[in-house]
């Protein structure tokens, strides 16, 4: 493992530039570029607030803050395991024609989407400035980056254990891509955990990781305050599992990549 | 005595032709495995077997070719070397950096531009943002591109592409140097600026393993070469004598194939005989199109009202022995025989001679050469004598017609036969006219 990750360092270069390209080749083409990074997630916001505030009559005070709070890491997350999931498929022949580390693949798709989801913090400013939610840089800073980290091992051995079992088994892209939905809503992100029926809560904490995560987000950009230690350790300690499992699986099958992409 | 950086110790590669899971290709697949037991697949057909037991050596600074027919795991044996599939069993040795060329282009984005492209590649084949800065110019008037290299790679033509993606992977400047069949790059000039990119690569002692299908490539470029056939090395030694046994065994297979060829369209032949076919009408034989050796223009066809029927064709070496493959300047006999349904009078018999993309090479007849034929009555046959049938190396279709004399076509069989010439001088046109060269006529003048 130690010697992965070594190699995984020497290809930093390759990381950076993969990652590069994929920043600079997805809005490519298109009239406004690169705002789309920030006009995606603010239009989803939007669909959002208009359906839960309007039609279903959802109250809850600096609603438009709370939502892209919880929907911008959201997206690094499903972005990131939606493409993560296809990389190693799509990615077949740069596997099958040049000498090249596999897992850089999936590694590539969590990194370019964690970029952007660090440039997409800038949309929230003007909501936390509206609505005059104090911030405390001294707990902001450091929880922001432990949310970070714990989060990047958790999707990263996510995406690491998809990728690999998609090379074998297509269907799972498709799964994946509805699964992601369902996770959607069953996490608190666009509903805060107090309006999560009693008896639903302990099931969502314990079986949903990313509950956690979440809460913790809303905690430190929303309600300006720490997120559980208890809970933090938890989630470390899960997301460290779902790693070791996501790279052994991707151990597992990685000498069949060349052949069955 | 130089070292061997590419060792190759009985090196033997199976594929899978069925993952443990892609045997099903799908999840429903795989969950009615464990439910529906099927029968389970025989060992013998779950592999291929891409290299057998393959032991090779490649010392410093050598070249070396690697030649065979598809599918007889020259790529593989690249992909062993490069590290990119591990041998099922054996052991490789690679003392070096590699670079391989195995596909162009192999990670260019269609979305940005040339330049950011370049970048990204170089950093894919090994090199750090300051080597490819170092080279970025030379790269770029390689591939020629100076005016493009700003452009998304997706508005390049495919040559374009291509010399991009070949120039960037050459200007890695590997010690070992893997490509495979990428050669037949861009138009005439830019794969001669290729083949002095790997000369310059040679003078500097570079080592290179080329798989390619054009011989005489190989034949100048390599210092040793690799015949594989069914994963197995056939041989191992000087160009010439590798590439002579390798040209012997594919002209055999391919007289096969001619002569498989031929007895499908002699049974199309009897198939469309008279009694299947309307008296007078036209009539496609497509069976044609099934066929492996060419891809025909058209299908063939057959038409005339039949009161002559054309009930076989042979070509026949100088040697009698019945072939479909000739070299270049060999005499050839067309033995035609046929049955005269009713008696007929000077019946005319014609042959034709084009060439598959439709060029009509040769036509004659009995009646422009002046062969008189008095009258054709029940079985009866006709040979024409090609005394030196001098076409350049290409495949052919034969048609054969007999007719009346103001060409009332009784059977005419168009497009049905083929055959093939061949000839490795690389000479250019139809064919050879009888020729020398005088070549003191100007001198002490």
């Amino acid at each position: 493992m130690r010697e992965r990750f070594l190699a995984i360092y020497r290809h930093r270069a390759l990381v950076a530039a993969l990652v590069a390209r994929e920043l600079k080749a997805r809005y490519r083409g298109s009239l406004l570029g690169f705002l789309w990074s920030f006009l995606n997630p603010l239009l989803l916001m939007l669909v959002y607030f208009l359906a839960f505030t309007t039609y279903m009559r959802f109250d809850m005070e600096k609603y438009s803050a709370f939502l892209l709070t919880g929907l911008l890491p959201w997206l690094w997350f499903s972005s990131s395991v939606n493409e993560g999931t296809v990389s190693i498929i799509s990615g077949g022949n740069l596997i099958k024609k040049v000498m090249f580390p596999a897992e850089i693949l999936p590694l590539v798709s969590v990194v370019t989407n964690l970029v952007h989801y660090l440039l997409s913090l800038v949309i929230l400013i003007p909501f936390l400035l509206i609505y005059q939610i104090p911030l405390n840089p001294l707990i902001l800073v450091p929880y922001f980056v432990v949310l970070v980290v714990v989060q990047f091992i958790f999707t990263l051995g996510l995406s690491l254990g998809l990728s690999a079992l998609t090379v074998h088994l297509r269907d799972i892209q498709h799964i994946i891509s509805n699964l992601l939905v369902l996770w959607f809503f069953c996490s608190p992100i666009i509903y805060p955990m107090s309006v999560v029926p009693q008896r639903l809560k302990p099931l969502t904490l314990a079986l949903n990781p990313v509950s956690h995560l979440m809460m913790g987000y809303h905690k430190i950009f929303f309600y300006s305050s720490r997120p559980e230690t208890k809970s933090l350790l938890a989630i470390f300690g899960l997301s460290c599992l779902v790693f070791l499992a996501g790279w052994f699986i991707f151990e597992h099958f990685r000498d069949s990549f060349a052949e069955e992409v | 005595m130089t070292v061997a950086v590419v060792e190759l110790h009985s090196v033997t590669k199976y594929y899978r032709r069925f993952a443990r899971l892609r045997q099903f290709k799908t999840l429903k697949g795989a969950l009615i495995r464990d439910l529906w037991r099927r029968a389970p697949i025989p060992e013998r057909e779950k592999y291929t077997k891409a290299l057998q037991d393959v032991t090779l050596s490649v010392r410093r600074g050598t070249t070396l070719g690697v030649i065979g027919l598809n599918a007889s795991g020259k790529s593989t044996l690249l992909r062993v070397i490069a590290g990119i599939t591990k041998p099922t069993s054996g052991r490789v040795l690679v003392r070096g950096k590699v670079s391989t060329l195995l596909e162009i282009g192999a990670g260019f984005h269609p979305e940005i531009s040339g330049r950011e492209n370049v970048f990204i590649n170089g950093v894919i084949l090994g090199l750090s943002k300051a080597q490819i800065r170092e080279r970025f110019d030379e790269i770029v008037r390689f591939a020629e591109l100076e005016e493009f290299i700003d452009y998304p790679v997706k508005t390049y033509s495919n040559g374009m592409f291509m010399r991009l993606g070949f120039s960037v992977a050459v200007n890695v400047d590997p010690e070992i140097l893997l490509i495979d069949e990428v050669l037949s790059v861009g138009d005439a000039v830019f794969a001669k600026k290729c083949y002095e990119k790997l000369y310059d690569y040679k003078r500097r002692g570079k080592t290179i393993v080329i798989v390619s299908h054009d011989l005489g490539a190989i034949r100048k470029l390599c210092d040793e070469v690799v015949w594989l056939h069914s994963g197995r090395v056939m041989q191992v030694g000087q160009p010439e004598s590798v590439i002579g046994s390798y040209l012997e065994e594919v002209t055999a297979g391919e007289i096969q194939r001619y002569g498989r060829e031929h007895s499908e369209s002699m049974e199309a032949l009897a198939d469309s005989g008279l009694g299947s076919a309307k008296k007078g009408s036209e009539r496609s034989l497509p069976f044609k199109a099934a066929s492996g050796v060419i891809r025909p223009v058209e299908p063939a066809k057959r038409w005339g009202s039949r009161e002559v029927e054309i009930t076989s064709v042979v070509m026949r070496g100088q040697d009698g022995k019945e072939r479909y493959v000739f070299n270049c300047g060999e005499t050839v006999f067309i033995e035609i025989d046929y049955t005269a349904h009713i008696r007929v009078d000077r019946p005319v018999f014609g042959i034709g001679i084009f060439r598959t993309d439709g060029v009509w090479c040769y036509g004659t007849n009995t009646m422009i050469d002046r062969v008189d034929i008095p009258y054709a009555e029940g079985p009866g046959k006709i040979v024409v004598r090609l005394d030196r049938l001098t076409l350049l190396d290409a495949s052919y279709y034969l048609d054969v017609a007999v007719h009346s004399p103001d060409e009332h076509p009784y059977d005419y069989l168009n497009r049905l036969f083929t055959f093939a010439v061949r000839d490795d001088k690389p000479e250019m046109g139809i064919f050879r006219p009888d020729h020398s060269w005088i070549t003191d006529v100007s001198r002490g003048k």
